[in-house]
This record gives structure tokens, C-alpha cells and sequence, in this order.
């Protein structure tokens, strides 16, 4: 065959938190040994609770979310009893990647670094600045 | 070696389903489809979302346009084409949603559509898939 054809199945959740483990791997480990305690969870849908608090119109609105302390506001006698996750949500991933036609792991890459942005402190108009300014 | 990227599904790679589909219909119905067109389009139009009552714009995987053979008379002439339009993007929605294949999918959709162009209903369909 002179071309892969494209999967007659979806991605699942697992083939997600398998991209999201690659596109993790591409950041510099110098950045990377600071988010060394996140942990990354797959969701179909984010949450009603998470819609409301985002005021989405559309469940598939909201890619991926960030959800912990991040470094700038944590204090150095904090305990830290849970994880920091990073969601990311595939039917509105697998949506947004229909719709743009880009490689899944791209998609997937962007979403991580951005929630990753959050986790340094990065807000999202600061991200969109910072990206306004390299693109 | 690396794995390819993983791109979407197309239009033309749905059309290309909608192809194979169709030939899985035995050639003594699908004689009796000839003049009709598939149309693949990414969602149904505002005015199609309103005919249907959709809650959302992926509510709706396809739809047959065209005047049914058991409405049809010999004397109609046919100057435009029977069109069954397929819905990329709910359908790519709803083969993430149930994990099916989507060729499956894709061939579920045809052949009720082109059902609809036998002249059954949405309810005599669903009738004959319960009994079947």
C-alpha cells in the first residue's frame, strides 16, 4: 500500500495518555524536573462542575486543564498531599483534530506545554502573548 | 521506524467508506439506486439543523434528499441527482463516542438512508432493526 490508511478506530484514552507521555518527553529536562510530580489524567468530557467553572458553551470546548498550585504560588513549607493533574479531554482533542486535520501528537504536544504554561504560573493571556510574540 | 502521524479522518476518506458500503448492498436493491449521489459534507446546514429539531450540530450523521422510489412515477423526470450527505464531523464524533469502526458506521448510515430512498420511514427502520 503507498499509504497508511487512516485508522478505521478512534483513539482511545490509553493512545492519548500515550501522546501525552511523548509530547511530555520533548520538553527540556531542565523545564521538565520541575513538573516531575503532575500527573496526567484522560477524560472523555471535562466535568459539569469544570463546564460551569469555564463557562463553556460546548463541552468540546475545553481541551485540557490544568488543576493544582503552581510553582510561583506555592509556599516552601507546603505539604503537598496530592498531585498536580493535567486533564486533557479526548472527545473534544478528537474533535479539534478533525476539525484542524493537524497529527494528533501535535494537538496533543500544544495542549500538554500549555497546561505545563500553567504550572510555571503562566496565565493564558500570557501564553498567548508569549506565542503572538514567537509566531 | 517512527509511526505516522496520526491525521483524521478526510471527506474523501469517508467517501471512499461510503463507496465500499454501498457495494455491500446486494446488486438487486442497489440497480434501483443508480442516479444517487453521496455528498460528504463536515455538519448539516442551519436550515437542515432546524428541519430535524437538532439539539447540537452533531445530532445528525446523514440524510437523504430526493423524491423516494415509492413516491416516484414514471413520468417524473429526474433532472437532478437523489443525494445522501454524510456528516463528517458528527460522525467522526459518534465513532469516538461508540469506539465502532467507522467504515461500520459509515455502512449503518448508507444503508438507512438509502432505506429512505426505498420510501421507509425513520420508524419503519427502527421497527425492522428491533425485529431483526
Amino acid at each position: 500500500m503507498p499509504q497508511t490508511a487512516p485508522p478505521l478506530l478512534p483513539p482511545s484514552r490509553e493512545e492519548i495518555e500515550r501522546l501525552a507521555g511523548e509530547a511530555f518527553l520533548t520538553i527540556p529536562q531542565v523545564l521538565r524536573r520541575h513538573v516531575a510530580n503532575v500527573v496526567f489524567c484522560v477524560e472523555d468530557f471535562p466535568d459539569t462542575e469544570v463546564e460551569q467553572e469555564m463557562e463553556l458553551e460546548s463541552p468540546f470546548d475545553l481541551l485540557g486543564l490544568y488543576r493544582g498550585i503552581s510553582l510561583p504560588r506555592r509556599g516552601v513549607n507546603m505539604t503537598r498531599r496530592s498531585n498536580d493533574m493535567i486533564y486533557l479531554y479526548r472527545r473534544p482533542l478528537i474533535d479539534y483534530w478533525a476539525e484542524t486535520g493537524e497529527p494528533l501528537g501535535d494537538i496533543i504536544r500544544h495542549v500538554v506545554i500549555h497546561e505545563i504554561g500553567h504550572h510555571f504560573g503562566f496565565s493564558d493571556e500570557d501564553m498567548e502573548r508569549i506565542e503572538g510574540e514567537t509566531g | 521506524m517512527p509511526e505516522p502521524p496520526l491525521l483524521p479522518p478526510t471527506a474523501a476518506e469517508i467517501e471512499r467508506l461510503a463507496g465500499e458500503a454501498f457495494l455491500t448492498i446486494p446488486q438487486a436493491l442497489r440497480r434501483h439506486v443508480a442516479n444517487v449521489v453521496f455528498r460528504i459534507e463536515e455538519f448539516p446546514d442551519a436550515a437542515i439543523q432546524r428541519k430535524f429539531n437538532a439539539k447540537s450540530p452533531f445530532s445528525l450523521l446523514g440524510l437523504y434528499r430526493g423524491i423516494p422510489l415509492s413516491r416516484d412515477s414514471v413520468n417524473i423526470v429526474r433532472s437532478i441527482h437523489d443525494m445522501i450527505f454524510l456528516y463528517r464531523r458528527p460522525l467522526l464524533a459518534y465513532w469516538c463516542m461508540t469506539g465502532l469502526p467507522l467504515f461500520d458506521i459509515v455502512r449503518h448510515v448508507v444503508i438507512h438512508e438509502v432505506g429512505h430512498h426505498f420510501g421507509f420511514s425513520d420508524e419503519d427502520m427502527e421497527r425492522i432493526e428491533a425485529e431483526a
